[in-house]
């Protein structure tokens, strides 16, 4: 059976090519296919087919590719580490520490009367959810260096992100209808808001946040045999938190920053790939994840794109099936 | 080596031709904004392009946006970092409905080529040319694919609370944008005197100044008017929604509308910031049971659905006496409401209309525009 690894793994690589293309081609101005090329290769288009496919068509499908591969690596990381196969890149509260940098500055800073400090306007959204989703994961990362038992660390993650949620509806309690619609907007995700500098930052945020999970691909096949075991073979659990605490941040909080919070993503692809890959090592699940992940999120770009409908929509309805599958087949919760 | 100097000398000449006039000098008001706060119109001496600024890009903004017109080539002020277009604007996308109305006055709505949320624009042309405007959706999940291929001159934006999030990949883009401020507008006319701002955009300022000059007049005269009334109906504003009652502020355009056409705002809150006040049900039946007249309570268009949605409220005054009206009386299809398009620009339709349902007396077989009584 293990032949069949690099076959799937070439398969999945065949798709997303397939699925990058179809990306680029694919969109809400119909652009012939031989445009496309020639915009992509320099050759002789209209000046805004270019733009169209370079900055717009292009930067959006890489955003997919990126955003998939690292929110279904962190999912993957948090199930691991959790022992919980519904953990997501967002139990600890990135989502929420994100909603909450975000909320403060569209909500929070007309409130206080800093609506138009140039500063905070500069900062922008990305700055505020960033900072948000670290300072929470942060705040996790002490706490946790203090408990030894994971599930606590889980239920503080969870109630550290209620509680923040809370103090976000109050804001959107006392806030005007435009700031309200603008923050809604923003929890419905969008792949298509960033901007070519904003792009080269979350690449390079998501390719260290892989490298570091491939660090810790041993210590979390130690965690799959119960956190006594992996510690009675000397691994130091402490270090493995932090490690994939700070992968977690970088992947998906960056991602977060720029995309809003896309859902589902990071929850149900693990589960596709060990379905497709029949494999429990994180040696291949977390290639595996990696690139279902980006194909999952092409296609749900794609659908997006094609049904103009917000991106977090589609995960969501393309995830819960999923989601649904792995309860069902768990039957139990124990 | 003479040749090098030369070389020199006539590129360093032709640098400081460039160099182009101060942004101070920029002085000279080709209109002055009577109400609206909001925005300047300047050139410089001799020069015919126009610096367009708007004070406030948002609520609170610090600095003033720029949009420079550039016409016959002039040079680009020393160290300008605003947006710049050449000449005026022929394809304009409209990322609100009320510049749909600012453009359809001065006979410039041709000049649209994209809208966001199309379904709840009112304007008759905009929607007859449905099939050839694009719709680029909203601030924050733009369809920037769209705002390329529609080859915009310039996009006409707002920021709610901050910069838009559209400017950074406008910028990208090399799409220019403006700022249009109205929103911020508490005085009607104030609100109105934008047309001129938007027109200057498409070329239209002068038609604009004329449409706008009766339309201000017709305003103040009725206002007058108004003063001398004696008795002043007290007003309630909106609707509970769950168990909060938003009041605007008591600075706010409705409130400025009502005291024009000779009502009384019912609710003082003096905190002086022009935010809406949350107050709980027990203050709101208080001043709803008082009040004479209830006006725009929301997404409801009779009696019935009034009293069957807010039943604690059936029995105030203004309800016993049917003197409760909205201002919803032109709606789209999808339920936009053209008192927020076009009333932005005929704030002397809707004062008037404010003013027969405050003092009935005045003219008893007066067709309302924009208000319906509920019945």
């Amino acid at each position: 059976m293990k032949l069949t690894h690099p076959i799937r793994f070439t398969a999945l690589a065949l798709l997303i090519v397939v699925l990058f293309a179809l990306d680029l081609a694919v969109g809400s101005v119909s652009i012939p296919l031989r445009e496309v090329w020639a915009s992509l290769t320099g050759g002789e288009v209209a000046a805004s087919t270019v733009k169209i496919v370079r900055s717009i068509r292009l930067v959006k499908a890489v955003v997919a590719l990126l955003a998939g591969a690292a929110l279904a690596v962190s999912g993957l990381q948090m199930q691991t580490l959790f022992r919980n196969p519904l953990a997501g890149p967002y139990v600890l509260g990135i989502s929420s520490g994100a909603s909450f940098g975000v909320a403060l500055l569209l909500l929070g800073a007309p409130l206080l009367g800093l609506g138009g400090s140039s500063l905070i306007a500069s900062f922008g959204m990305a700055g505020a959810a960033w900072v948000g989703a670290a300072i929470i994961l942060t705040m996790v990362a002490v706490l946790s260096r203090r408990i030894k038992d994971i599930m606590v660390i889980l239920i503080l993650g969870m109630m550290c992100s209620s509680g923040i949620d809370a103090v976000v509806q109050i804001l959107q309690y006392l806030s005007s209808e435009g700031a309200l619609k603008s923050f809604v907007i923003w929890t419905m995700g969008s792949l298509g808001d960033v901007t070519t500098p904003q792009l080269a930052l979350l690449a390079v945020a998501v390719v260290i946040g892989l490298v570091l999970a491939v660090a810790v691909i041993k210590p979390l096949n130690l965690l799959l045999l119960g956190e006594q075991y992996a510690r009675t073979m000397g691994l130091n659990i402490r270090r493995t938190r932090r490690m994939v605490f700070l992968s977690t941040t970088l992947l998906a909080g960056t991602v977060t920053a720029f995309c809003g919070p896309v859902g589902f993503i990071g929850l149900a692809v693990p589960h596709l790939a060990r379905m497709l890959f029949g494999e429990a090592d994180h040696r291949i699940l977390i290639p595996a994840s990696a690139l279902t992940g980006s194909a999952v999120l092409l296609v749900c770009d794609l659908i997006s794109k094609l049904f103009t409908l917000p991106i977090n929509t589609v995960t969501a309805l393309m995830g819960i099936p999923i989601v649904v599958w792995v309860v069902w087949r768990h039957k139990t919760i124990a | 080596m003479k040749r090098l100097i030369l070389l020199l000398w006539c590129l360093m000449s032709i640098a400081c031709a460039t160099e182009g006039p101060s942004l101070e000098a920029f002085s000279e008001e080709i209109y002055t904004p009577r109400y609206a706060k909001g925005f300047t119109l300047c050139t410089t001496k001799g020069g015919s392009s126009t610096l367009l600024s708007t004070a406030s890009p948002w609520q609170g903004a610090e600095a003033p946006s720029r949009l420079l017109i550039r016409r016959n080539r002039e040079p680009l002020p020393q160290g300008f970092t605003g947006q710049v277009i050449e000449g005026e604007a022929k394809r304009v996308v409209c990322m609100s409905s009320s510049y749909i109305a600012m453009l359809d006055k001065v006979g410039a709505v041709d000049a649209v080529v994209g809208v966001s949320g199309i379904d709840f624009i009112s304007n008759p042309t905009i929607n007859a040319r449905r099939a050839e405007l694009g719709d680029v959706g909203y601030d924050g999940n733009l369809n920037y694919e769209l705002v390329v291929a529609l080859d915009p001159d310039l996009v006409l934006l707002y920021g709610v609370s901050s910069a838009s999030e559209m400017v950074p990949r406008l910028e990208e883009l090399g799409i220019p944008y403006v700022y249009v401020g109205e929103y911020l507008e508490e005085h009607p006319l104030g609100k109105a005197e934008w047309m001129i701002f938007v027109a200057e955009l498409v070329g239209k300022r002068t038609t604009a100044e004329e449409h706008f000059a009766p339309i201000a007049e017709r305003y103040t005269a009725l206002a007058a008017e108004a003063q001398q009334d004696e008795k002043r109906p007290t007003v309630m504003f909106n609707s509970p929604y769950r168990d909060n009652w938003f009041m605007p502020p008591a600075t706010s355009y409705l409130v400025q509308l009502v005291t024009d056409a000779g009502g009384e705002y019912i609710y003082r809150a003096d905190d002086g910031d022009n935010r809406s006040d949350v107050i709980d049900l027990e203050e709101a039946y208080l001043l709803a049971s008082e009040a004479d007249v209830w006006l725009n309570p929301g997404v409801i268009f009779s009696l019935d659905e009034l009293c069957h949605r807010f039943p604690r409220f059936a029995d105030v005054k203004a309800v016993r006496e049917r003197e409760v009206w909205n201002n919803n009386a032109r709606l789209s299809p999808a339920g936009g409401n053209d008192f927020w398009e076009t009333g932005v620009v005929e704030p002397d339709v809707i004062l008037e209309d404010l003013r027969h349902l405050l003092h009935p007396t005045a003219d008893s077989d007066y067709r309302f525009v924009y208000h319906h009584r509920l019945q």
